[in-house]
């Protein structure tokens, strides 16, 4: 892991600007469109080369669907990514496929994510063969040397996936994501599947190809414990927006978002003595994404909302530790605001 | 004292196509009225079958083997299917994990929840009726009256849950077993379900069997704690007790394995290697001997009883013997 803030002008390796990505709702004979779910809704940040940035929030937050419109699974709606200061959402056919070599994603559930009727060998060899990673004759010795980084002997090659358990499969998952020598890979809740004693075997493997390759992860998940072990940066997202953006230790010691201190407070610790510490307990659940009203995403929720979150959108704002909230940005604003 | 449940030796067993596999074996415990018992360990250790043995629903392939659940004076492994109907639902309730899967998706809330109500508590209809509002009110699920005609796809996650549990405890049940409830859940949500949870318990004098993988969600709500590997109970304790001194290394490399957010930094953190045996290949000895960074020529020839500690603290593991032994 680089400490990249400490190395000033460094060029990110990914930025994103103002990302969306929505669904159209369509109903109907002629499958009109009669809305959209903005499952992504102006997202900005930046990934530095050699860095993990965690991006944490709730199921419906729009954090997975951030990772796939960043390989080119889904199409984004407008904004800009810029990967290596390439613009890839632009670019063509056959720019794409070098990009998509750069940049790898590895999903949540193992089970789902291999083809069952292939063999290892083959799930492994197809994208070394199609990008012509190595010369024919050596695809055999980098399937090899692709298990074995995982930490998997080299006779499982010749098995189907169904022989695995969920760990080992999860290992299969990243060789396929290195096999193609990335930069950058995408980790969509690779450890959320699987037990908790195999989840530690998954984060530690993660953090040693990182440092042995010098790969820079967008670590997606919603395990706070596993986010907080991984990451240097922390981005939390709340209904297609991040709400906030900083480093870890500051997340966590001193976070200011009342979205993300509601998050850490609803965190169970697993220890009995700590229990009867005060909570914040949030009311409700997440509002409908298709139905959402101006204003701040949250202010249903949050226990500081007054007026002006209601009828003025917040930006995230702020040098070192970016927030969107009234309350923590803009107090004489939000003073002035009449309490919901 | 006399217990609420009493669980003696229990094997349970389930027919595939080629052998029997035993699923859970030596499965002995207690609960008192108004304790919470937490069952923790990874998936396949056996914890939702002990539960399901319990409730009586393992299926036309399974069985229980040997043993007793003693539950109110009445042996539940002895129990006709017609005289479980009676218990199941009114005595014992059981929530699940996926609440949408517990639901039936073509009838309404109302019409789910009047059906348990009349059956066990013979109320009219329009008493049913009524009593189902107060309790989905009680699990405070807004606009009460609306969601009784409303279908279970309309609701949240959250919302679906507390569905669920309003109608566990609408009999006002002596025994709540709940298999992982929050584990469908987001954290905000499952902290709102554990408070009501919570809150409920206080109110009754229910008994509750809460199933899960996660510690911190152990730590919140149980009194005492069975960590589950492999089919067998591997260490019994009060909560306070196993969190600051587990004694089994299985609980041990368990709790050093999972991540915290209130530390300042860990560098590294440590897991178990290996993973959890199949009822088929059970290693002979000790079942978590494969596992084991202390393993010895014992282990891997015996198996280890539970043994115990103290008066509230168990371990099936020969170190503790050994210890004990040396003690003396």
């Amino acid at each position: 892991m680089v400490d990249a803030f400490t190395v000033e002008n460094i060029a990110p390796l990914l930025r994103v600007e103002n990302l969306k990505t929505h669904y159209s709702i369509k109903k109907g004979v002629f499958s009109r469109n009669v809305g959209s779910i903005k499952a992504v809704d102006g997202v900005d940040f930046h990934i530095n080369p050699g860095e993990t940035l965690g991006l944490v929030g709730e199921s419906g937050c729009g954090k997975s669907t951030v990772g796939k419109t960043l390989v080119g699974l889904e199409r984004a709606t407008a904004g800009n990514v810029f990967f290596d200061n390439k613009d890839i959402l632009s670019g063509s056919g056959s720019e794409m496929k070098k990009v998509r070599r750069d940049l790898q994603i590895i999903f949540q559930d193992p089970y789902s994510s291999l083809n069952p009727r292939k063999r290892v060998k083959d799930i492994l060899e197809e994208p070394i063969r199609v990008h012509r990673i190595v010369e024919p004759q050596l695809v055999s010795k980098r399937v090899d040397e692709l298990l074995e980084l995982v930490g998997l002997p080299r006779a499982f090659k010749n098995r189907y996936p169904h022989e695995f358990s969920g760990g080992q499969r999860q290992r299969i998952g990243i060789a396929r994501a290195l096999s193609l020598n990335p930069k950058l890979i995408i980790c969509d809740e690779p450890v959320s599947a699987l037990d908790v004693s195999i989840q530690a075997q998954i984060l530690n493997l993660l953090k040693d190809l990182q440092k042995e390759l010098n790969l820079t992860f967008l670590f997606i998940a919603h395990g706070l414990g596993a986010v907080k072990y991984i990451s240097d940066r922390i981005a939390v997202m709340y209904l297609g927006k991040i709400v906030e953006i900083a480093k870890t230790e500051e997340i966590f010691m001193n976070p200011q978002h009342p979205y993300t201190k509601a998050l850490l407070s609803a965190y169970p610790i697993p220890n009995p003595e700590l229990r009867s510490k005060e909570r914040i307990i949030i009311s409700g659940d997440v509002p409908n994404p298709s139905n959402l009203q101006k204003g701040c995403n949250f202010y249903s929720r949050c226990p500081l909302a007054k007026s002006i979150c209601r009828d003025e959108e917040p930006l995230l704002k702020g040098e070192k530790h970016p927030v969107a909230c009234f309350a923590v940005n803009d107090e004489k604003k939000w003073n002035a605001g009449i309490r919901l | 004292m006399k217990h609420l449940l009493e669980v003696v030796n229990l094997q349970t067993a389930f027919q595939s196509e080629k052998s029997e596999i035993i699923a859970v074996d030596e499965i002995s415990f207690t609960l008192n009225a108004g304790e919470t018992l937490g069952i923790v360990g990874e998936s396949g250790c056996g914890k939702s079958i002990t539960s399901l043995s319990i409730i009586g629903l393992l299926g036309k392939k399974g069985r229980v083997k040997k043993g007793n659940i003693y539950f109110d004076n009445e042996d539940l492994a002895q129990t006709s299917e017609s005289d479980f109907r009676k218990i199941r639902g009114n005595q014992i309730s059981m929530i699940f994990q996926e609440p949408m899967t517990s639901l039936n998706p073509v009838f309404t809330i109302g019409n789910q929840m009047i059906e348990g109500i009349k059956l066990h508590m013979k109320l009219s209809t329009k008493e049913a009726r009524s009593y189902a509002i107060e309790m989905l009110e009680k699990v405070r699920i807004p606009r009460a009256e609306e969601v009784m005609k409303e279908y279970p796809h309309v609701l949240s996650g959250g919302m679906r849950q507390r569905v669920v549990i309003a109608m566990a405890l609408a009999c006002k049940p002596k025994l709540l077993i709940a298999d992982e409830p929050t584990t469908a859940l987001d954290v905000t949500i499952q902290a709102q379900i554990l408070e009501l949870m919570r809150n409920l318990k206080e109110e009754s004098e229910t008994a509750i069997m809460f199933i899960t993988h996660d510690l911190g969600v152990i730590a919140e709500m149980a009194d005492k704690v069975i960590v589950m590997y492999a089919g067998q109970i591997v260490e019994e304790a009060d909560v306070f007790t196993l969190f600051k001194n587990p004694k089994h290394p299985y609980t041990q490399g368990l709790m050093a394995s999972i991540p915290h957010i209130e530390y300042e930094e860990e560098e590294r953190l440590s897991s178990i290697p290996g993973t959890v045996p199949t009822p088929q290949n059970m290693p002979k000895g000790c079942r978590f001997h494969t596992r084991c960074p202390y393993v010895t020529e014992q282990c891997k020839q015996e198996r280890p009883d539970l043994f115990q500690i103290n008066d509230t603290h168990k371990s099936r593991c020969w170190l503790v013997k050994t210890e004990k032994h040396n003690k003396e």
